[in-house]
């Protein structure tokens, strides 16, 4: 028995790469924020520097990411319309709203960080208002696919889930991917005592990723699982974004943005001792790096994937 | 998913690609983005009223579309001088207010830009596909300078039956340029496309019950529709009443569709007959044999046995007097010579239709009955030796009595009209003379018969005018003039018209876009069209009611054109005048007073608008012998001009049974009326008839002639060499070839099943592409044995295996920017079909062969 | 609830497939040539000789539960009171979210300029004997010839590059009681057209006498274009 359906529509992908990079950015801005508040208020200035490092980090990247997908839209400057007209069930309308108080809020708070001060309470509490602000942000990246009906590759709960261990997993991996080049074109790369300090301080951040990273691997298999095994909308959703996205899926957005980093993460776990200080750099650079590649590409596959066309199940 | 390379005209850029599911996966854009304009953000309107019909509310006013042969009485809702929308005319019982898709691409025809504006004059004197005819635009005056000196020149050498004048479509205007044009000015030759249309159709119910003409069909009331190649949810004929009708008729009636390729037709009937091309007569023959052996017929029709047994036995000679018949001649002398062995077996294997199925459809048809349609098309008859096809289909109407009865086949409500008035007083001596010349199509010679209404000659023969004019046999000609016609691409076999075109020395066309005949052109004169821009008026009908529709001006045009069959023909008239010849002129002036104003033209507008007052005064006119007698009476011009179209009386049936005007007075299944006519053309020729069927290419001989039978499928090619029968099929976009260039047809081309948009592919079996090894959507090289086109492949399931399917209507090279891929390159989107069918006839008729399967072709990657 | 809902019921038996709707649609709302904002599924099934052809003709479903309107940022995709689903063209920031939320790819979006002729359509094919589009806008006054100036009483007649179109089931038509372009073109009676709160309706009638199908029932977005009997 052959079927054949022709129904011609207007051509995708309707959100293109600048959409995936903003979800990337934006995640990954989050993520730095978050990093910058969380360890300034747990450790009270003891991470001056990387949290100097993050918290410029915000502002940049989640106004990149808002710069994109402005650029995307057909008429950008009307986004302010939001403001006017309330519209919550729209995850898009969350971002238009909270997304440029965010940027203006993780610039501000940027600035904070300029002086020399390791506390400053006026910081901190900025933090903590921006924290919350972070999490709305975040959870409309999260939301923004995946409230889409009409898409089921999108339309799952790990979506959400994959997508805020995105920001956390991004986040840290580019604040200390910069960090490291600050750090580098400091000079204080030479200095093995200052690394000593700098990896042992590390180590929560690094253990928090680990477990992010199989989190993050856990709940991508469980996605899986729901597409592969569900109804027959989702296997077909899974197998045309397979067809065309699946290796830059599978290859960068798995195998090198997490299969990878946590062999890495957890060699580096094991071997922990000084002498290993110099490729444990080397280690949290080249991580890092991957886990970005990773986090841009499973966004762009999935982005991508997600607007295939589907079959058009005729039922009567 | 299309081969395009240039953008349609009103819109372009991000075209959709195909959602194409199963079959593979969507493909981008890759056209180029547009630059340029500002957005349009409620655009308001300009123009300022000046009369009603510019009125900035709009305002409906009554045209016609001549889209196809329905001939439909439509509105245009003209608004700020601008025609900006079509529907059916509410006035007209014939479509009852409806229309199909074809009227609202005419919105896209009138505006093209690619029309021609002005009369333009060729500059190369180099004739041929290959050569730019570098036309330079001229004025009107100069144009008809320009010929009227080459037919004066005509006159000078006493050689006036070397001017033809070639009609392709036409209003009920035509007699003017056609019929007055040509014998006033001493020519014979009047050319029409009929040939190329349904002659052949009409051949079956002309010797079977003597009427020559389209038959009407009581849908609403029938309980069987057998449609033989007919589409008329597509085309051919009544489009829109046929799609309003067929959810009753399907409700209430059984459909069967007999076609090569599921047709829309066949896409909502009952069953499918996916004969083999050009066996449409096995089939019919077979059938009948059916309804005989089943004692199926009608015995109020036909009559009956007299001692009431059946004795039409597969295989058993019955003899005459056995069987006593009311309204019909010879059904025992057509079982003898034709009927007795043709059962559903043999027929299975000549025309590949399952004998069961043949045996259901047939019962069934037959027990409907008589309410009951056996309809005829060019399909199943425009093929070689397809007027017995033609006999055959129609004559089961006969069978089982549903011809002229409630839910059957009927013939037609007479519409009266007026003509041109008598112009032998306008006739010179030369004109006289030489308008008794042949004609150069060469009709009702021994291998062309024609035998239009029994006469041998009687019809013409448009296609092989191509060579007579080649062969300048009888004569050569020096001067055409040809309107409304493209047979350089409508004609099979284009090769020879272009050939015949490039030798003419002088041509002129009338026209409203460039085509492939004006590529050849000396002097071509832009026309007005149809619907929108011109006076005339048509005869047709539908859903048993006749009509007349008037074409009316309903805008101004955009530029500067002319009526063809009347403004034209005024304005050669004055011009030859002017040269010395004014007998067209002072007919013209003379004998076309306007009948309301009673003023004599003054001017081509004033003569084309008198003229069709008063060829349809008998409409309006209250003083006309005719006023009143067959329908409407409608109150004067104004009152015809409001409501454009004038209905007859409904069809009454039952009238025409024992007035058949066949030699017998019958409804014929030995046809006496076709044996005189076959004795008479050769007798014209001191021959016997079997001679004339084998100069004509049929196999029958002796009194099988005489009877509906089974002709075998003729075709081009090698089975070896060839190994697929090329067949072709309508499109229910085409505006008989016209439309290609309207954007809007191309984006919805994938409402002909199997076709798809922007595309013009060819149709494959599945299994077909299989064993050749070609692939859905690449590129193919179709070649018969007298040509080859490139187009795209489709593979579908909806086309019988061992054939291949192609719409007629594209492959335009001249037509445009959006019918042709590059214009000035004249490289067509898709092909012309014509360019591989070979110029093949069914000569009894004189029509072209377009269907039937006529071409064996290979298919090649290209 | 809606005061009124506006439907269309189509009755697949009575359908053609002509596609007189799709073209008649083009045409009233001033629609660029490669959008179809009234379109068609095209089904070919079976094998030779057994197969099935149908032609489902699709458009906005003017969804009670409407995917679009809820994934749009500004409120520009909204429902009215007869149940239409509208885009406010002036509130339109093109994000495209309507279009990636809609499962029935009805709605399109104005990448590019509507209506522009390619540069290379700016010569006429026969220099001084054919005209060019310009020439003919400028001869009508209009950006299209057959422009309908009446589509600009409720939105703008041609949308600008920028903002999403769709169907809206000609509420500029509905405004003077007349009905969709669609359904006056349809010569099959194939579109029955009215409010489905009305009991004695057209749709309402048809419903009760045939079960309706929606596409996509699964997406819960309650269609009220509905669909009986088969092609």
């Amino acid at each position: 028995m052959n079927t054949e359906i022709i129904y011609e529509i207007q051509s995708g992908p309707y959100w293109d790469w600048r959409v995936a990079l903003d979800l990337f950015l934006g995640g990954a801005g989050i993520g730095a924020l978050l990093f910058a508040v969380l360890l300034d208020e747990r450790f009270k200035g003891k991470y001056q520097r990387i949290c100097r490092t993050a918290a410029w980090l915000a502002p940049l990247l989640v106004g990149a990411g808002l710069l994109l997908v402005m650029l995307k839209m057909g008429r950008p400057f009307h986004l302010f319309l939001a403001y006017t007209n309330f519209n919550p069930t729209s995850p898009l309308w969350w971002g238009g709203v909270f997304q440029p108080l965010l940027l203006v809020g993780a610039f501000v708070y940027a600035l904070m960080w300029r002086g020399d001060q390791a506390q400053d309470s006026a910081r901190t509490w900025l933090g903590r208002l921006l924290a919350p602000l972070a999490v709305i942000v975040g959870a409309y990246h999260g939301m923004l696919l995946s409230v889409i009906v009409a898409r089921p590759l999108w339309n799952t709960g790990p979506t959400v889930v994959a997508a805020m261990l995105g920001f956390v997993s991004t986040g840290i991996a580019v604040v200390m991917l910069v960090h490291l080049i600050r750090m580098k074109m400091a000079g204080r790369l030479a200095d093995e005592a200052h690394v000593a300090q700098f990896l042992d301080n590390m180590r929560v951040v690094r253990n928090t990723l680990f477990v992010v990273l199989l989190l993050q691997l856990g709940t991508f298999f469980l996605w899986w699982l729901s597409l592969n095994f569900g109804a027959l909308q989702d296997q077909q959703a899974l197998a045309a974004a397979n067809e065309i996205c699946g290796p830059m899926f599978w290859w960068l957005g798995i195998v090198v943005g997490l299969v990878l980093p946590i062999a890495l993460g957890a060699f580096a776990v094991w071997r922990g001792e000084a002498s290993y200080r110099r490729l444990q750099i080397g280690v949290i650079g080249l991580t890092s790096f991957m886990i970005l590649l990773g986090g841009f590409f499973f966004r762009l596959a999935v982005l991508v994937g997600g607007q295939q066309d589907l079959p058009v199940n005729i039922t009567f | 998913m299309t081969t395009s390379t240039k953008s349609p005209i009103w819109e372009s850029v991000n075209r959709p690609s195909t959602r194409r599911t199963f079959l593979k996966a969507a493909g981008g854009t890759g056209l180029l983005a547009a630059m340029g304009g500002g957005p349009l953000l409620n655009y308001m309107a300009v123009a300022a009223p000046t009369d009603d019909r510019n009125a900035t509310a709009g305002k409906w006013v009554a045209s016609t579309c001549q889209g196809c042969t329905t001939w439909c009485p439509v509105q245009v809702h003209v608004r700020d001088g601008r025609a900006i929308s079509v529907r059916g005319n509410p006035h007209s019982k014939a479509n009852h207010g409806e229309i199909c898709p074809r009227p609202h691409l005419a919105l896209q025809q009138v505006y093209d830009p690619d029309r021609i504006k002005v009369p333009m004059k060729r500059t190369n004197p180099k004739k041929g596909r290959a050569e730019d005819p570098k036309f330079v635009p001229i004025s009107w005056d100069e144009a008809m300078g320009l010929i009227a000196d080459k037919m004066m020149e005509l006159r000078a050498t006493d050689e006036t039956h070397k001017f033809v004048l070639f009609r392709g479509r036409y209003s009920y205007m035509r007699d003017i340029i056609y019929s007055a044009v040509p014998k006033i000015f001493g020519s014979p030759n009047g050319i029409s496309h009929s040939a190329i249309c349904a002659e052949a159709e009409k051949f079956g119910p002309y010797y079977t019950e003597g009427y020559w003409d389209y038959r009407d069909y009581d849908l609403e009331n029938t309980r069987y529709v057998l449609c033989w190649g007919a589409d008329p949810l597509s085309s051919n004929r009544q489009v829109p009443h046929a799609i309003s009708a067929w959810s009753k008729v399907r409700d209430q009636a059984q459909i069967a569709v007999v076609d090569p390729r599921l047709s829309s037709t066949a896409a909502k009937a009952d069953e499918w007959l996916p004969v083999l091309p050009g066996e449409d007569g096995a089939l019919a023959v077979a059938m009948a044999h059916v309804i005989l052996v089943e004692g199926l017929w009608s015995r109020k029709f036909v009559g009956d046995f007299t001692e009431g047994q059946n004795l039409f036995v597969p295989g058993a000679t019955v003899d005459e007097l056995a069987f006593e018949e009311i309204h019909t001649s010879g059904v025992v002398r057509w079982w003898n010579l034709e009927l007795k062995d043709r059962t559903p077996e043999w027929a299975a294997e000549q025309c590949g239709i399952p004998a069961e199925q043949i045996r259901r459809v047939a019962i069934g048809f037959a027990k409907a009955a008589p309410r009951a349609i056996s309809w005829l098309s060019p399909g199943a008859s425009m093929q070689a030796r397809g007027g017995y096809a033609a006999m055959a289909t129609h004559a089961l109407n006969g069978l089982v009595g549903s011809t002229d009865h409630l839910g059957g086949v009927v013939q037609k409500t007479k519409v009266p009209a007026d003509t041109v008035p008598d112009f032998a007083a306008y006739q010179d001596e030369m004109s006289k003379k030489n308008s008794k010349q042949k004609k150069i199509d060469q009709r009702g010679t021994l291998a062309f018969p024609s035998l239009k209404k029994g006469k041998s000659g009687g019809g013409v023969v448009t296609n092989n005018a191509a060579d007579a004019m080649l062969n300048e046999d009888p004569y050569e000609i020096k001067v055409a003039i040809a309107y409304w016609a493209n047979f350089a691409f409508s004609c099979s076999g284009t090769d020879r018209w272009e050939q015949a075109l490039t030798k003419l020395p002088f041509f002129a066309h009338i026209t409203t876009h460039a085509s492939e005949m004006t590529h050849f052109a000396d002097v071509v004169l832009p026309a007005a069209h149809h619907m929108f821009e011109k006076w005339g008026f048509v005869k047709s009908k539908q859903n048993l009611y006749g009509y007349a529709s008037l074409n009316e001006r309903v805008v101004q045009p955009m530029w500067d054109v002319r009526q063809d069959e009347t403004e034209i023909p005024w304005m050669l008239a004055e011009k030859l005048a002017e040269k010395g010849f004014d007998n067209l002129h002072r007919y013209f002036k003379e004998q076309f007073t306007d009948p309301e104003t009673g003023k004599t033209p003054t001017n081509s507008e004033e003569f084309a608008l008198g003229a069709v007052k008063k060829f349809t005064r008998s409409h309006w006119d209250a003083t006309h012998g005719d006023y009143g007698k067959y329908g409407d009476k409608l109150k004067g011009w104004a009152d015809y001009v409001e409501k454009g179209v004038w209905n007859s009386h409904r069809f009454k049936v039952g009238g025409v049974l024992g007035h058949f005007k066949t030699e017998t007075g019958k409804f014929e299944f030995y046809s006496e009326t076709l044996k005189k006519a076959l004795a008479g053309h050769a007798e014209k020729h001191a021959t016997t008839v079997d001679e004339v069927l084998k100069a004509t290419n049929y196999t029958a001989r002796g009194e099988l002639a005489y009877v509906p039978h089974f002709e075998p499928a003729l075709r081009w090619g090698d089975e070896k060499e060839y190994p697929l029968i090329f067949f072709e099929h309508r499109s229910r976009l085409n505006r008989e070839g016209r439309s290609a260039n309207c954007s809007w047809y191309q984006a919805h081309k994938n409402a002909d099943p199997g076709d798809e948009n922007w595309d013009d592919v060819l149709k494959m079996n599945p299994v077909d592409a299989a064993k050749l090894g070609l692939n859905n959507g690449e590129m193919v090289k179709v070649t018969s044995p007298i040509g080859s086109i490139t187009v795209n492949l489709k593979l579908w399931e909806g086309v019988r295996p061992g054939t291949v399917a192609k719409c007629y209507g594209q492959g335009h090279w001249a037509y445009g920017r959006v019918a042709a891929l590059d214009f000035q390159k004249r490289i067509p989107r898709g092909g012309n079909n014509n360019v591989i069918l070979p110029p093949e006839y069914d000569r009894l008729s004189g029509s072209t062969a377009r269907h039937g399967g006529v071409a064996r072709v290979k298919i090649e990657r290209a | 609830m809606a005061k009124k809902q506006y439907s269309m019921v189509i009755d697949l038996h009575a359908c053609v497939g002509c596609t007189a709707c799709d073209i008649a649609c083009k045409r009233e709302n001033n629609v660029p040539a490669e959008f179809a904002w009234s379109n068609h599924i095209i089904q070919t099934e079976g094998t030779f000789p057994d197969v099935k052809y149908r032609h489902i003709p699709t458009m906005c479903n003017h969804c009670t539960d409407a995917p679009c309107v809820a994934n749009c940022p500004t409120t520009a995709m909204h429902k009215t009171e007869d149940g239409l689903t509208m885009l406010d063209a002036e509130k339109c920031i093109g994000c495209r979210a309507c279009q990636l939320a809609c499962p029935y790819g009805v709605i399109y979006f104005n990448e590019h300029e509507p209506h522009q002729p390619l540069p290379t359509d700016k010569e006429a094919v026969i220099p001084g004997c054919t005209a060019t589009i310009e020439e003919v806008r400028e001869k009508t006054g209009t950006p299209l010839p057959y422009y309908n100036p009446a589509r600009a009483e409720t939105i703008p007649g041609i949308r600008p590059k920028g903002v999403a179109e769709k169907c809206t089931l000609c509420d500029h038509r509905l405004a003077k009681g007349d009905v969709p372009a669609c359904v006056e073109a349809c010569p099959a009676g194939a579109r029955i057209f009215g409010d489905l709160n009305d009991p004695q309706s057209a749709p309402r009638k048809a419903l009760n006498k045939h079960a309706p199908s929606v596409l996509r029932p699964e997406k819960g977005t309650q269609p009220n274009v509905l669909y009986i009997r088969d092609f």
